[in-house]
């Protein structure tokens, strides 16, 4: 028998980077499809792809949103590996925008209730101090809305904030706000990328229910040496990026500073002067191409905010994260990422006020590995499949005092939690017109000792306390979760999709204030507190119009939850080492509808979003064991995007958001207790704050641009016709006639008007 | 501790703005309200019994007459209120005394209200100071009451204080979870500027020792009911079975007051 040295069926692989002409930038989620085939891949997290074809002669068409598109001819009798390098569209600081919006969900892939988001679309949407913000730039998307107005913390689909998860170069941040909650932790300047799952989260991501928030921090330009900074009304910054050895290694390093406090310091009144109110921090990276088949990249966060007022009161947090990763390619069918990951998160409380001094520190440490593993067995079929292991250590609080501090030394239990997960994917383009990605993951958690575990009696009080040793498992939650997305092409240019998710969360936020404050404590689940559990159907249905300018999307969705969380009335939640016995569980409900268009190119551009949802839960001990809204509850929501470009100079650039109050609970009537006034609340969360709308506004201008130096100029103004936004409605006693009582209302924020200056070298 | 953070970004920001708004509410219908006390210092002690009033109407108490009300001991002692004016019902003969357990109970008709709380044994309130301190941004008087935590967890205060013979309205208490067997070092501070201390005011405290049940009552309510926005808004955590509103507090009562310099 003669073995036929190359049969018709003979298969070879091409397998390659894609990378940005000039900074050597991996570049994310490119196509790259073989021309007159119905088949094509997406570049992974990592600007690698891999297509395995039969042996003859192709052209590759590589494309990506915001960059020119390239095409490849290939002579594939072999194995090959290629290196290609894109041109950005408009090598100008400003035009990428113009077609960077049509970077959304595209009509053909399986995944919805995605959002993708580059830095270079961040940049013109105006914001509170004109500090650009990823997550306030996400809050413009259909079913992403502020946790409390003005902040940063995300509401999705109904979820509360610690339902995100929030990862940077995939490590989790467990507190993603600066100045409580007004800026987000993340520097736009040192971003490459940021993807938001809202449903139908793909099985590598895992351990929260509403969302994942995938931000990626660039790699560092590996051709030469860059420049760039910013000067604001309240923060400055630098970014300096480039070779270590070019077209092999790259370092970044950016820096932020807000300097707001600095004003304090110009008043003459000692009582203003001595407070102190900022925010820093630091982004780093270093990349390394060790051979072709690997590559190591180690990438940091430090952040701090310190807040204090004269030597009195002070308050500082931050969070510090580092990331190891290695990719490895074995064989070019095979990648693999292993990950090392460091989380930390603290704040430090210092009271020193003539006699009782003390200060308490609160930490949460998380060690965490991951490996994750890509086989591109054919066009047709991308498995993936790892495991990820994270152990956390939660220290809720040290309090010490000192000789004459009238305190205590006291210290909380430490909490110890094994993470597992496990999970594996198929991606499968089934024929021309279905697409299916199946998959699932095991999540496993158990609580670990050492430490007390309490077992209590429905009232929640203890009635008998459990000892157990280091190490020892107090209870262990397995939890298989299912996830399917599968996709139907109608036509050219448009498709319809339903996607399933199950997800596990045992990492819970405890807030008495729902504002999203430095001190809330993260608990993780143990023999009381369950993991959450959520459920999520969706379906949808993508056109795009006239010749692809403008796209619409309508997705909906349900939810179900399990083990939701919420407080017993008059729950102490500060300083209690027993915060298990302040918690009710119960089940929830979130369900709505998503309209998005957008207009993809043109002069305008920009996107017109509507939602109408209901989030709810159901809690035996609240509200009479009766469904009530949740605080997030927001019946509608809309946002209007528009960017206008003017000339090649001139960017203008508009947005208009408008959403139901949040469901508050407000007294029905009152009574005395003692000579005070005591205010009588009949349901929970049964009244709605009034109507929230806002319009900022904002224009770029580039400066005269020199050889190797551009800069531009943006100002604009947030809360253009200065509404008056209820923030928090409290009740008092009227001064002149005590008997009656006064609703007031405070707003945070009227017209803010900002400058800011930016430039690149 | 309650929340010095959200006082905090008020301040800080400077930027807020506050005005008073008119506000629609649904009124719900009336409910219970029980206010009880008995105190180591002679009697009469007062139970009232009254209904809420409805949130955009003046306050005033609506009392509610006709119900029994006993309050008996667990030395086997018992007595039946006197109601002396629509909705206020007075003891005639009892005497609190330290260590013993209360118990209440109003009947009207069908509807009957239970409570017990336990008068614990008095810390002694051994004397009183004015301290400066700051206050976020300004320095201001507040009063120290000096007294001294018996060793072992499980005690608790409550303080009312008069300013010139005016009641602050400031909720103040505190329990021994950080400061076990320490002498009290904490003052009784709140922005509220009605609690504002100034030269030559004339200081009256009255310090209460307090059972858990009416401290978590005082706790609740300063945190959730004050409208003041601090919380979760909710009903305060009553130590009342049946569906009031409302406390029943067996505590022990010591006064000091002081001319503020």
């Amino acid at each position: 028998m003669q073995a036929q040295e190359t049969p018709p069926t003979v298969k070879h692989t091409i397998s390659g980077t894609i990378r940005a002409k000039g900074s050597g930038e991996s570049i994310l989620r490119a196509t790259v499809t073989v021309e007159g085939k119905n088949i094509g891949v997406t570049s992974n997290d990592y600007g690698f792809f891999s297509i395995t074809l039969p042996d003859g002669q192709y052209t590759l068409v590589i494309s990506a949103i915001g960059w020119e598109t390239q095409r490849v001819d290939i002579k594939l009798h072999d194995n090959q590996q290629i290196q290609t390098n894109l041109e950005q569209q408009g090598a100008q600081l400003q035009d990428a925008t113009v077609t960077a919006q049509a970077r959304g969900r595209s009509i053909r892939g399986t995944q919805m209730g995605v959002e993708h988001l580059s830095t270079k679309e961040i940049r013109n949407v105006p914001v509170l101090f004109g500090e650009r913000d990823v997550l306030k730039t996400l809050q413009l998307l259909p079913g992403v809305k502020p946790v409390s107005q003005g902040t940063s913390g995300l509401s999705v689909r109904g979820g509360s904030s610690d339902q995100n998860l929030i990862l940077l170069d995939e490590a989790p941040v467990y507190n993603a706000a600066h100045l409580l909650g007004f800026f987000s932790t993340f520097n736009s300047d040192a971003i490459k990328d940021v993807t938001l799952y809202k449903g139908g989260m793909p099985a590598q991501y895992g351990g929260r229910l509403s969302s994942v928030v995938d931000v990626r921090m660039n790699d560092g330009n590996n051709q030469e040496l860059h420049v760039n900074g910013g000067l604001g009304l309240i923060s400055a910054k630098i970014n300096v990026e480039g070779p270590l050895q070019k077209d092999k290694s790259s370092f970044l390093f950016s820096a932020r500073r807000t300097y707001a406090d600095m004003f304090l310091k110009l008043s003459n009144d000692s009582s203003v002067n001595k407070n102190s109110l900022y925010f820093y921090d630091l982004n780093a990276k270093l990349n390394f191409t060790l051979g072709s088949k690997d590559k190591l990249y180690l990438s940091g966060y430090f952040g701090r905010d310190n807040m204090a007022s004269q030597d009195v009161f002070g308050l500082n947090w931050g969070n510090a994260t580092s990331t190891l990763r290695w990719n490895h390619t074995f064989g070019p069918r095979f990648f693999s990422n292993t990950s090392l990951i460091y989380s930390y998160y603290n704040y430090k409380l210092r009271i020193n006020n003539n006699g009782s001094n003390f200060n308490v520190l609160s930490e949460l440490r998380d060690w965490n590995i991951k490996e994750e593993l890509q086989f591109y067995l054919n066009p047709r079929n991308n498995i993936r499949a790892g495991f990820n292991a994270i152990y956390h250590t939660l220290n809720p609080g040290v309090l010490t005092g000192g000789a004459k501090s009238g305190v205590n030394d006291t210290s909380f239990q430490k909490r110890f939690g094994l993470e597992n997960a496990v999970f594996v994917n198929n991606s499968w383009k089934a024929s021309e017109k279905w697409n299916i990605s199946y998959g699932a993951r095991l999540s496993i958690f158990s609580a670990l000792g050492k430490g007390d575990f309490y077992k209590m009696a429905p009232d929640g009080s203890i009635l008998d306390t459990l000892h157990y040793k280091d190490g020892q498992v107090v209870k262990t939650y397995v939890n298989p979760e299912l996830r399917v997305a599968i996709s139907y092409q109608l036509d050219a240019a448009s498709s319809m999709k339903v996607s399933y998710a199950d997800n596990t969360q045992n990492m819970h936020l405890i807030s008495s204030t729902n504002a999203g404050f430095p001190t809330d404590q993260w608990v993780v689940s143990n023999n009381l507190i369950r993991p959450e559990k959520s459920h999520q159907l969706s379906l949808g249905y993508y056109k795009n119009f006239r010749e692809d300018k403008f796209e619409v999307t309508v997705e909906t969705y349900y939810k179900s939850l399990e083990n939701q969380i919420d407080y017993r009335d008059g729950a102490n939640l500060l300083g209690n080492g027993t915060l298990e016995t302040e918690l009710l569980y119960g089940k929830g409900r979130a369900y709505g509808a998503e309209w998005l268009v957008r207009k993809k190119t043109g002069r305008l551009t920009g996107w017109v979003g509507y939602t109408w949802s209901k989030s709810q839960k159901q809690i035996a001990g609240i509200n009479d064991g009766k469904w009530y809204n949740a605080v997030q509850d927001r019946t509608h929501d809309i946002s209007v995007v528009g960017m206008y470009k003017l000339s090649p100079k001139w960017m203008l650039s508009a947005n208009w958001v408008y959403n139901t109050g949040n469901a508050v609970s407000l007294p029905s009537g009152k009574y005395k207790e003692d000579g005070r006034t005591v205010y009588y609340y009949s349901e929970r969360n049964g009244y709605r704050m009034p109507a929230y709308h806002r319009l900022d506004l904002s224009a770029t201008v580039q400066l005269k641009e020199k050889k190797h130096f551009s800069s531009e100029l943006a100002f604009g103004v947030y809360n253009a016709y200065n509404r008056n936004n209820a923030f928090i409605i409290t009740f008092r006693d009227n001064k002149t006639d005590p008997s009656k009582t006064e609703a007031v209302q405070t707003t945070l924020f009227g017209a803010v008007p900002f400058i800011s200056y930016n430039f690149k070298f | 501790m309650k929340h010095p953070i959200i006082a905090a970004v008020f301040i800080l920001l400077l930027t807020s703005c506050q005005k008073v708004i008119d506000l629609k509410v649904k009124d719900a219908s009336p409910k219970y309200v029980i206010e009880g006390n008995v105190t180591n210092l002679p009697g009469p002690y007062t139970v009232t019994l009254s209904r809420t009033t409805p949130f955009n109407t003046s306050w005033q108490f609506n009392g509610v007459g006709g119900a029994t009300v006993t309050i008996s001991d667990d030395m086997g002692n018992s007595e039946t209120l006197q109601e002396s004016q629509t909705g206020v019902y007075q003891t005639t003969g009892l005497t609190g005394v330290e260590g013993r357990t209360y118990a209440l109970r109003i009947t009207m008709g069908e509807q009957t209200f239970t409570a017990s709380s336990t008068m614990p044994h008095q810390v002694s309130f051994d004397s009183l100071y004015i301290r400066e301190l700051v206050n976020f941004t300004k320095t201001v008087k507040a009063a120290v009451p000096v007294f001294t935590d018996p060793k072992g967890q499980g005690n608790a205060y409550r303080f009312n204080q008069y300013i010139n013979g005016r009641l602050d309205k400031g909720v103040y208490y505190q329990n021994d979870d950080f400061t076990d067997g320490l002498m009290n070092s904490f003052a009784l501070l709140q922005p509220d500027p009605d609690s504002t201390l100034r030269v030559n005011d004339r200081v009256e405290i009255d310090m209460q020792c307090i059972d858990k049940a009416v401290y978590e009552y005082w706790f609740s309510l300063d945190q959730s009911s004050k409208g003041d926005g601090n919380g979760i808004p909710a009903n305060p955590v009553t130590n009342i079975q049946g569906g009031a509103l409302g406390y029943f507090s067996a505590h022990t009562s010591q006064r000091r007051s002081l001319q503020v310099k």
